[in-house]
């Protein structure tokens, strides 16, 4: 199964309520794949065993890189707090599950 | 009457580990959610109270003993621990009336909105727990509920106002559009205002910093586990243990500090059906509006400002708990003071050297804060029997956020006379700067650029 990571400034409020939210799509979507709200200050220890990465404040360049070179695709998790795109990026992120 | 009262009492005095959870399932129930759903809420709940309250006593366990030998060493007592802001919520949300506080902050939000006082939206339903720990605060101080809840609403409104005069900055700070941020942290900006237009003033003042490199060089005391660490190992010397006792504290505390966001996150997972229905809720009735999103802080986390400031300012919070008289706190769990990095990054529009002169100028206020707030938190704990507290132990938050706006209205409601001319001194300033935010040039456009160094160099 895929892991996919929301990473935010404590890995407690903001990455959980984005993490949820994923849950609840995927459950009722059928989609199969782990989600995990992780503290973005510990990034390079979750990116290794991560697949699919969802940030909220732009991550560093080094860290984008870090991911391209993983290839693990990157996604933004805003549009999932004010709801505005929220369905075009979930649509993206649900074809980067399988 | 009676039997409807005993009834009421026991169930209260399940303790906030079964209560609350209790309160949850009932109200996931009323929204229709499924059974399996809301008992899962339920339990989850009910093991982040034990889970909190078990890091809580390890934690106390391991840092009490020691801090009371610092104070036989050194003659520096600090004895209330400091739990920090996922702490403070764990007790915030085991008081009866905290999920009230759902219901106030949608309303309030809704009437600004319908009356155009507002074009904030808030949506950032976790921090509700932020307006309860207002309301117990007020009410514990000045007797009254309604005092406390008056406050509350105070909050709410001021929280829209911020939303709004900084939407136009937090969007030339993060480049998203359409978003601001509604948290009570950055109400810290009311009392910086002043320093910070003397800052003006000054040429050095009016230089940006390039802060990525060095965020990149001392990023690693951010994490949880390494600020737990050294702090411990400090703790350690200051109480004269050997370097083997110290090491062991150490950690301990490391484990404490890496623990207390883990246990934090079950809160937020056991809310977020609800916290999530209610954010919905409100898009759905302002959709064809124009309007901000406010969201919590983490936005900004983006701005290595904001790290640098938070981490360069913990020895300074730790150094000042030591020589302040009166001062009772030791900053542990609330080491990093994001009210100061956020509040000032906004303020400032990301200046890394006014945040730090900001940060150093006002740590003082948040030490004696924190231990104004201790004797009212710990009531609380013992109230709730959400946090068992040792007999004469006190607990509390280091880096509370608002606290000038909160004691100013607990003191303003309790009849003192200072307390009333502070908090109408407050909502004054908290009027000029809005009006100067407003104004004010984004950050990007605020400061001479210092001439980057080439790469390698």
């Amino acid at each position: 199964m895929k892991r996919l990571i929301v990473a935010c400034g404590s890995g407690v409020a903001t990455s959980t309520t984005i993490a949820e939210r994923l849950k609840r799509k995927f459950e009722a979507d059928g989609v199969d794949c782990r989600v995990e709200a992780v503290d973005y200050k510990s990034i390079f220890n979750e990116l290794p065993t991560a697949d699919i990465y969802v940030y909220i404040a732009q991550p560093d360049a080094e860290v984008l890189e870090e991911a391209e070179k993983r290839e693990i695709p990157v996604f933004a998790g805003i549009p999932f707090l004010t709801g505005m795109g929220e369905e075009s990026i979930y649509n993206e992120i649900v074809n980067a599950t399988h | 009457m009676e039997i409807f009262k005993e009834i009421i009492q026991y169930i209260l005095d399940l303790g906030s580990a079964v209560f609350v959870p209790l309160l949850i399932l009932i109200i996931g129930l009323i929204a229709r959610m499924k059974f399996k759903k809301a008992f899962l809420s339920a339990i989850t709940l009910s093991v982040a109270f034990t889970g909190m309250n078990m890091l809580i006593t390890f934690m106390s366990d391991a840092i009490g003993p020691a801090s009371q030998d610092m104070a036989k060493n050194t003659g520096v007592s600090l004895p209330a621990l400091d739990l920090g802001w996922t702490g403070a919520a764990s007790i915030t949300w085991s008081w009866a009336y905290a999920f009230v506080f759902f219901a106030i902050v949608l309303l309030v939000n809704f009437v600004m909105l319908l009356l155009n006082w507002t074009k904030t939206l808030n949506v950032d339903m976790w921090n509700v727990w932020g307006k309860a720990l207002t309301a117990y605060l007020v009410y514990y101080v000045s007797g009254s509920l309604i005092a406390g809840f008056i406050t509350a609403i105070v909050q709410v409104i001021l929280e829209l106002k911020l939303g709004d005069m900084f939407q136009r900055h937090i969007q030339d700070l993060t480049g998203i559009p359409g978003v601001t941020v509604t948290h009570l942290m950055n109400i810290s900006a009311v009392l910086m205002l002043p320093v910070n237009k003397l800052l003006d003033r000054i040429p050095f003042f009016n230089k940006k910093a390039d802060t990525t490199a060095l965020k990149a060089k001392i990023g690693i005391f951010s994490e949880n586990s390494v600020m737990g660490f050294i702090i411990g190992l400090a703790l350690g010397f200051g109480a004269m243990y050997s370097i083997s006792s110290s090491l062991n504290l150490a950690v301990k505390a490391a484990t404490a500090m890496a623990l207390f966001p883990m246990i934090s996150k079950l809160f937020m997972q056991a809310l977020s059906p609800l916290a999530d229905a209610m954010g919905d809720f409100m898009k759905a009735k302002f959709k064809d509006r124009e309007v901000y999103i406010g969201l919590d802080w983490p936005i900004l986390a983006g701005r290595s400002e904001i790290w640098v400031t938070a981490i360069l300012i913990v020895p300074v919070f730790i150094g000042f708990s030591l020589i302040l008289p009166g001062n009772t706190v030791l900053p542990f769990a609330g080491v990093i003071n994001y009210s100061i990095a956020v509040g000032g990054l906004l303020l400032t529009g990301g200046n890394l050297y006014r945040m730090l002169t900001l940060g150093v100028i006002f740590t003082p206020l948040y030490l004696y804060s924190a231990t104004y707030l201790a004797p009212i938190l710990t009531d609380l704990a013992h109230k709730t029997g959400a946090v068992d507290v040792a007999k004469g132990g006190s607990i509390t938050w280091s880096s509370i956020e608002g606290p000038e706006f909160r004691i100013a209205f607990a003191e303003a409601f309790k009849g003192n006379i200072i307390g009333i001319i502070g908090a109408i001194v407050f909502l004054v300033m908290f009027y000029w700067l809005y009006k100067e935010m407003m104004k004010a040039k984004v950050p990007s456009e605020r400061y001479v650029e210092q001439p980057k160094k080439a790469k390698g160099v």
